[in-house]
């Protein structure tokens, strides 16, 4: 948005007191500074706090589905603790890994950009790409997996059953208090969760073609630093997500 | 003219910014950060391998109902971990930490009420079990396979063990 | 002393040319100057726009069957009448009175009376703006889908329906959730600004009350939306899966769902009153020219209130089913919240105490909020006893408190704000004597509708009912005749209003002798707000024009 040559001028608070040496020079400032913002200093400490205010809130909303989980857990216990076992440990552990293997990248790509290291955060972005994407993949194994069985929330619930024992095969449909609940709490959780990374792929993918572009440097790295945040976030959630989904008795 | 950038930071920075006071944000030094060497990072990244091991074996272990709080308590400081490295907390302004900590407040108190109403429900009604319409209506137990089909011996030995998916 | 002064409108370029800046309405032209804009004051004035529209949409539906309620028998039929308080209730929530002051008034003057140039991130602002309006559009379509009837609580398993009769559920939730985002991002947006982007030498103890309001705001917006998010998009995913995590038909607990609708939806009153306090404090000092009293008690007790505000909200679900340990404890720290907010109470009638008080719409609509709004919260108190709530839960009571708080507080305290800057949104001033036929058809209206509505809900009269008993039906009918005259008043003022727009004289810069900085610049204010970033020394209720000569009250 193009702001009259007027705004520029005024607000700038040169003809004020003290303040105005400390700020930039009269003429010229960094085109990264907004010109709502007085000084760089200013607008990198609100874009910060800014973010740290979403996290919360991003907290806040993935808190309810926590709860619908305990609740669950705690109406049902024998029903989780059976329904979890269809989950599977080993691609669980893995996608914990390759998270927080992606939150290392990220926050070494940060690192890079605030050392003006241009070149090598673009390899750790794309490594953090790398490790997001595979994430997704074993994520759409896993689900696929659950569709062929049958796993899934709700009304969709058509678990196909191999009873051994008995030398039977069949379908099992919701009941009361039944796996769908667990499936569905399940589904929401991840999906949200899958929601969340895929946007996160898009703002990685974003600060890397405004890194390309050069935009970042030591003296301004406060969207790289806050997509950043967002991805630890995102790994966070995961590693509540994964013992209480995949692992917990 | 272009000016030199005057917050260019070529020299470190010294410590945590301080806390926003009195009228103006900015504290010109604010904007110097603290640079981690990557060597604390590696070994975070360490820590948190470690610790997920960890949580995956215990898992496998009988604890009983300890295995929740086992698993969160590990969770919580993979978590801190997290927040105080990766995400800067330790090195940032305070005033982040108290947005993040009093975040955690308030998830609390919508799962304390939330819970304290749930657990006390049966406690003035003895005889009161929110489950008894549904065992009465016999809609507790799970319901048979229906369509059922016989296994084969090849399917019998796939599924025998006791499958993940 | 003040130290603010009045600015001429020239400005000094870089170099030094002379430049006159014209009002932020003139600087820029042509319709995607505005759908484009970053400016929070055009933003300000699009949601004024936008959510005046709902207020007015929502509250004929409410003049509809206030019309077929004058008979016991409903000429609507139930399906209609449960369609139309749900839909009422939906909009005036959502798209009224959330949104209201804070995105209109909150938008336009949390910039101005900080000194700064804009919030701290006005494409965020804009955002704000358009997901509201995605969220509106969202919602309009699901009241055109039609059979929306839950009311605006959706309380499950009610809510949850299957096939296509869960369409219009589905669509509604979804408007709900996409609106949710622009409190929140509103919200961020709002602290972020107080926190870092004040002019030199305002301290927090020197910010305007407004301020303190809107921080507090936005506090609870921030940590509260949330939570609705997510419950919405769970009722969403029941309607669409049948999960039952809320339907005791497969297991869940609906009222689980009254947790977590209401674990937002309380703070969400708070939201909806707390910047019409702040409001309030500013226009009660004005216009009687006597510094607030106790400044720093309502400042504190608005952060007080937010913070409180999240521990109540079982007071909503006592006759639900929750257990009765909950619902004491509940009950106990609802007495709770209602200290901070009498600390404020008491202290605006302190103000007016040896105040020189003039007599204009914005001080009559304030001390009807004085009068209106103790009303509402005294008997919130009533509703907040247990014991007493048994007996008057879902019954006119409760929808005579709301209104009173919500119509009598917020809804006047935004009359009082719109009269008490009109002039600086508009360079216009509206016409006195208009106004104050407004304020009598608003209070005569307002009380006549509401006041019989405590007396139909303390003999048995239940809400969301279309028909009812014919014992009650005089009540009925004086409380309809009151909501005609109601919206006679309010149509009146949108009237003179709008012909102040168009043929009302100039307003100076400063027509009330206000100190703070809003009043410091002209009448619209520049596009960026100030010519020189102002400093401040002083809070903003030092009226310096006052004859103090006899012993004063000592203030903050």
């Amino acid at each position: 948005m193009s702001t009259a040559q007027l705004e520029h001028e005024a607000g700038h608070g040169h003809e004020d007191g003290p303040e105005s040496g400390l700020h930039h020079p009269a003429e010229g400032h960094p085109a990264f500074l907004q010109h709502h913002f007085d000084n760089a200093a200013q607008q990198e400490s609100a874009s910060k706090l800014g973010m740290w205010v979403f996290l919360a809130t991003e907290i806040l909303m993935f808190s309810g589905l926590f709860l619908a989980y305990f609740v669950i857990r705690s109406s049902f216990p024998e029903m989780v603790l059976e329904a979890h076992e269809k989950l599977d440990k080993v691609m669980g552990s893995i996608n914990t890994v390759v998270l927080i293997t992606s939150s290392l990248t990220m926050a070494l790509g940060v690192r890079a950009v605030q050392t003006n290291q241009r070149l090598q955060a673009r390899w750790y972005l794309l490594a953090t790409l790398a490790f997001a994407a595979t994430f997704m993949v074993i994520k759409y194994i896993e689900y696929s997996a659950k569709v062929e069985h049958g796993t899934l929330p709700g009304i969709y619930f058509q678990e196909h059953v191999y009873d051994v024992a008995a030398g039977v095969q069949g379908t099992l449909d919701r009941w009361w208090g039944g796996s769908q609940l667990f499936f569905g709490i399940y589904f929401i959780m991840t999906g949200l969760h899958g929601i969340h990374v895929v946007i996160g792929i898009g703002l990685i993918i974003w600060i890397m073609v405004k890194n390309e572009r050069g935009a970042f440097s030591s003296a301004y790295y406060t969207p790289v630093e806050n997509v950043g945040l967002y991805w630890h976030l995102v790994d966070l959630i995961w590693i509540f997500l994964f013992p209480l989904l995949y692992l917990v008795k | 003219m272009s000016a030199a950038h005057p917050l260019s930071s070529s020299t470190a920075a010294t410590g945590a910014a301080k806390a926003y006071v009195k009228g103006r944000s900015v504290d010109v030094h604010e904007a110097h950060h603290h640079v981690m060497p990557i060597s604390l990072y590696l070994k975070v990244f360490g820590a948190l391998l470690v610790l997920t091991v960890l949580t995956v074996l215990v898992s496998y272990l009988d604890l009983g109902p300890a295995a929740l709080g086992v698993a969160m308590v590990v969770a919580c400081i993979k978590a801190a971990f997290v927040i105080g490295y990766f995400m800067h907390l330790k090195y940032d302004t305070r005033f982040h930490a108290f947005v993040f900590f009093s975040t955690l407040l308030f998830v609390a108190i919508f799962f304390a009420l939330t819970f304290f109403d749930l657990k006390t429900r049966d406690m003035m009604n003895a005889n009161w079990d929110s489950h008894q319409f549904a065992i009465d209506k016999g809609l507790v137990d799970k319901p048979a396979l229906k369509d059922t089909k016989p296994l084969t011996e090849e399917e019998k030995l796939k599924h025998g063990a006791e499958g993940h998916q | 002393m003040t130290t603010v002064t009045l600015e001429k409108g020239i400005s000094h370029g870089s170099d030094h040319t002379h430049v006159e800046e014209v009002d932020f309405y003139r600087a820029k032209r042509g319709i995607w100057s505005w759908l484009a804009t970053v400016d929070h004051k055009r933003i300000g004035i699009m949601y004024l726009v936008g959510t005046l529209l709902g207020f007015f949409g929502a509250g004929v539906l409410a003049l509809i069957f206030r019309a077929d309620l004058m008979t016991p028998n409903s000429e609507l039929g139930r399906d209609m009448y449960n369609k139309l308080f749900t839909l009422h209730g939906a909009i005036m929530v959502f798209v009224f009175i959330i949104p209201a002051i804070p995105a209109a008034l909150g938008n336009f003057f949390l910039p101005l009376m900080l000194g700064a140039k804009d919030v701290a991130f006005p494409r965020l602002n804009l955002l704000s703006f358009y997901i509201w309006v995605a969220g509106l559009i969202i919602l309009l379509f699901a009241i055109i889908v039609g059979n929306l009837d839950t009311g605006w609580t959706f309380y499950t398993p009610y809510s949850i329906k299957d096939g296509s009769n869960a369409t219009p559920l589905i669509i509604a939730t979804g408007g709900v959730f996409v609106m949710g985002f622009s409190s929140i991002l509103t919200g961020v947006n709002f602290i972020v600004t107080v926190h870092k982007m004040r002019a030199p030498g305002m301290t927090w103890n020197r910010m305007p009350l407004f301020i303190w309001a809107l921080y507090a705001t936005a506090i609870i917006q921030v940590l509260a939306t949330p939570v609705l998010a997510i419950t919405v998009l769970l009722l969403l995913i029941e309607n669409v899966m049948q999960i039952g995590i809320f339907n005791p038909a497969w297991g869940g607990d609906p009222v689980l769902f009254q947790h977590f609708f209401w674990f937002y939806s309380h703070p969400a009153v708070y939201i909806m009153i707390l910047p019409g306090f702040g409001i309030i404090s500013e226009t009660i000092s004005v216009h009687s020219k006597k510094h607030i009293f106790g400044y720093k008690a309502i400042a504190l007790s608005s952060v007080a209130i937010a913070i409180i505000s999240f521990l109540v909200w079982g007071h909503h679900m006592f006759v639900s089913g929750q257990s009765e340990f909950a619902a004491a404890l509940f009950s106990f720290l609802t007495f709770a919240v209602a200290v901070p907010t009498a600390i404020k109470t008491f202290s605006w009638v302190a103000t007016l105490y040896k105040g020189v008080i003039t007599w204009n719409a914005p001080m009559l609509y304030t001390l009807t909020f004085l009068f209106t709004f103790t009303i509402g919260g005294l008997t919130g108190i009533f509703l907040g006893a247990l014991s007493v709530d048994i007996h008057l839960h879902d019954s006119y009571f409760v929808v005579a408190h709301f209104h009173y708080v919500m119509m009598g507080g917020t809804v006047i305290a935004l009359l009082a704000g719109l009269h008490h800057w009109f002039p600086k949104m508009f360079g216009k001033m509206y016409n006195e004597g208009h106004a104050r036929i407004g304020v009598i058809l608003v209070f005569v209206g307002f009380n006549v509708t509401f006041l019989t509505q405590f007396m139909l809900g303390s003999q048995g009269m239940a809400r969301r009912y279309a028909e009812y008993d014919p014992v009650f039906q005089t009540y009925h009918v004086i409380s309809s005749i009151g909501s005609f005259v109601l919206g006679a008043g309010l149509l009146w003022i949108l009237a003179y209003m709008v012909w102040a727009l168009m043929k009302g004289p100039k307003a100076p810069a400063n027509p009330w002798g206000g100190v703070s900085l809003e009043w410091a610049t002209q009448s619209p204010p520049i596009e960026h707000n100030f010519h020189k970033t102002p400093h401040v020394d002083t809070d903003p209720y030092n009226f310096p024009e006052i004859d103090r000569s006899a012993a004063s009250n000592s203030h903050h």
